[in-house]
């Protein structure tokens, strides 16, 4: 199987760690034992395919690496937010001290400059968390740069600059594996898509957000793309799309199943939220269900979260008024211990 | 074709390359050649914004437009836009102005569902007529200066105060610039304003009203696309010292530098800074 990517080589990696830990386990009971010559070969082979994970990919090689990575992982995401805001703020506290030829030079040569340091940090580096540093950077710096030249030459704004922010979001997203790029790419594009939807829909593009039904669209084609665009060399990739895709569904959906007037439909206020109740209810358990036949746990797990959301959301309408707290709290325990025992059951059939 | 790291530096490069050569190309264009208008406004029309979180942070400058709409119901105060959006209303943005705009008001059978959808209508992009000192001007000032008079023999002192102080306030320091019209063509609203130094066309936003609370009758204006003017470095110093003004008349006169500025509305109808100096 080819090793393309930091996830393929870090699964290749867990694979043989547990091949490992269990072929000492059947050696120690006597099931299967290996030759000494076979041992060492299978020790050979294995040893080289794990230093060359660890050199090309930097991969963690044992759980101890694994727990140090995550602390990594997070470290890196704050980090890429923090430098992200620095950029900002930095250049808005000085942008006003230069004349206008000066201010562009700054602002392309900042977009251009960290796009250039990114891709150099990455030949570099094989773990990826400077790279996603580097690369949040490049994509403000490109944001700053044309929202700052909208605004020293006092353009129209317009959903337009969505579509390269995004474009270079996902370039960078798909060139240095970055999932956070991804996410920052796929905001743009529901973004766009949004605005697109709303001005189809008689509004002005930057309000699309006070219709949330402008979401629906983007939430459509971002759940399709990694069935049309197959993503198997970008771990991760194709359950960020449908995530992202599921809570630009779910969450206008929420929206207007608590305030339906927000919805273009002219229908009266109550009828939309109920139907919008009764939609958020049926989509999230069929998401569930579809998450369930296609082994998808990432949609399964977003499905149940906004099942119970509604479904806790209509409780406290009906019955947080109207109850004791003691009652209403044990009520909504008590249907949490009938979603275990249900999902145990389902886990067991499926199992 | 296996893509490449080469490929992936080319790309992002040409990318940030173009869309800045595109932004760079269009206002190129919109200061190309002679202004579609030219306003010479004043410390009444052009104010810095009003302070927020992180704006002591921001070395940048940029002037808001102080426009206003005539409120027949106002009896002559100014209602000021773009600072809040919420207020008045515009008296020429009637039932038959709304029909030109497209906006097809409910009729007076109209059933729920369709007045529903009639105010679930949201803003609409138009072209807006900008009137600078003009009649509109001279027409609220000439009724603020009559319910000043009326109510100098008429109503309580306290109130009567009140109304001087607000004629001094329309006299010298309020805004002069209106929006006084609505348009989906902005050829059509320069042929009915000829006067490039007194009228600029520039893209804004009209609201419908609501049917609801009674309230059906006029629309509002509800904002322009471009509602700031950035402040090159060369004329920084004409500005030092100028502070945000308030909606209403204060009991000093306001504080900061008197100036006339030079805005350019280009091809595009997008403003430019093209002169300033301080007044004595």
């Amino acid at each position: 199987m080819p090793v393309e990517s930091r996830a393929d080589a870090q699964r290749r990696t867990d694979e043989i760690r547990a091949f490992q830990r269990e072929l000492q386990d059947l050696h120690r009971r006597g099931v299967l034992l290996l030759t000494d010559e076979q041992t060492r070969a299978l020790d050979r082979y294995h040893g080289d395919l794990l230093g060359q994970f660890a050199q090309v990919f930097d991969v963690d090689t044992d759980s101890q690496a694994k727990q140090l990575s995550l602390g990594m992982r997070i470290a890196s995401l704050i980090g890429a937010l923090a430098l992200g805001a620095s950029v900002f703020f930095l250049f808005f506290q000085i942008w006003g001290l230069f004349a206008t030829p000066v201010q562009v030079a700054i602002l392309v040569l900042a977009a251009l400059g960290t796009f250039v340091a990114t891709l150099l940090i990455q030949r570099r580096e094989g773990s990826g968390y400077f790279t996603k540093l580097a690369a949040l950077v490049a994509f403000v710096c490109f944001v700053l740069n044309i929202a700052m030249l909208g605004r020293i030459f006092d353009v129209t704004p317009s959903d337009k600059a969505l579509i390269p922010w995004a474009a270079l979001a996902l370039l960078l997203a798909y060139a240095c594996d970055l999932r956070l790029l991804l996410v920052a790419g796929l905001l743009c594009i529901i973004a766009f898509i949004g605005s697109r939807t709303g001005t189809v829909g008689g509004m002005y593009w930057l309000y699309f957000g006070e219709r949330p039904e402008n979401f629906f669209p983007a939430a459509l084609i971002l759940f399709l793309v990694p069935q049309v665009i197959p993503h198997h060399r970008f771990g991760g990739f194709a359950a960020t799309f449908r995530v992202m895709a599921l809570l630009t569904l779910f969450l206008p959906m929420l929206v207007l199943a608590n305030w339906g007037d927000l919805s273009y439909l002219p229908w009266d206020e109550h009828i939309l939220k109920n139907t919008y109740q009764v939609l958020g209810f049926a989509a999230s358990a069929l998401v569930a269900w579809l998450g369930v036949q296609k082994g998808w746990v990432h949609v399964v797990n977003t499905g149940v979260v906004f099942f119970l959301i509604f479904l806790y959301t209509k409780f406290f309408d009906w019955w947080w008024e109207i109850m004791p707290k003691y009652l209403f709290f044990l009520v909504v325990g008590m249907t949490a211990v009938l979603f275990l025992m249900i999902f145990r059951r389902l886990r067991m059939r499926i199992a | 074709m296996k893509w490449s790291p080469k490929w992936t530096a080319v790309t992002g490069l040409s990318l940030i390359a173009l869309v800045n050569l595109i932004v760079l190309i269009g206002v190129a264009y919109n200061r190309s050649g002679e202004p579609e208008s030219r306003l010479r406004l004043t410390e009444r029309e052009l104010s810095v914004p009003r302070p927020w979180a992180f704006q002591k942070e921001n070395s940048g400058l940029s002037l808001k437009l102080l426009w206003r709409v005539r409120d027949e119901e106002s009896e002559g105060r100014a209602y000021y836009f773009g600072f809040v959006s919420v207020g008045g209303r515009a008296t020429w943005l009637d039932g038959a102005k709304l029909k030109e705009l497209g906006i097809e008001p409910p009729s007076s059978t109209a059933t729920e569902a369709q007045k529903r959808r009639y105010d679930k209508l949201g803003a609409k992009e138009v072209f807006l007529a900008l009137e600078f000192d003009g009649p509109t001007y001279r027409a609220v000032l000439e009724r603020t200066r009559e319910t000043a008079q009326r109510s100098q023999n008429e109503e309580a002192a306290g109130k009567a105060q009140w109304r001087a102080k607000w004629l001094r306030h329309e006299e010298s320091e309020s805004s002069r610039l209106f929006v006084i019209d609505a348009g989906l063509d902005a050829a059509n609203l320069r042929a009915k304003y000829p006067d490039r130094t007194r009228y600029s066309i520039v893209r804004g936003r009209v609201h419908p009203p609501t049917t609801r609370y009674g309230k059906g009758e006029w629309g509002r204006v509800e904002g322009l696309a471009i509602d700031s003017v950035n402040v090159p470095l060369e004329f920084r110093p004409v500005f030092e010292g100028l502070t945000s003004r308030g909606y209403y008349p204060s009991a000093e006169s306001p504080a900061g530098p008197k100036f006339e500025a030079a805005v350019a509305f280009g091809k595009r109808l997008e403003p430019s800074l093209t002169g300033a100096t301080r007044k004595p």
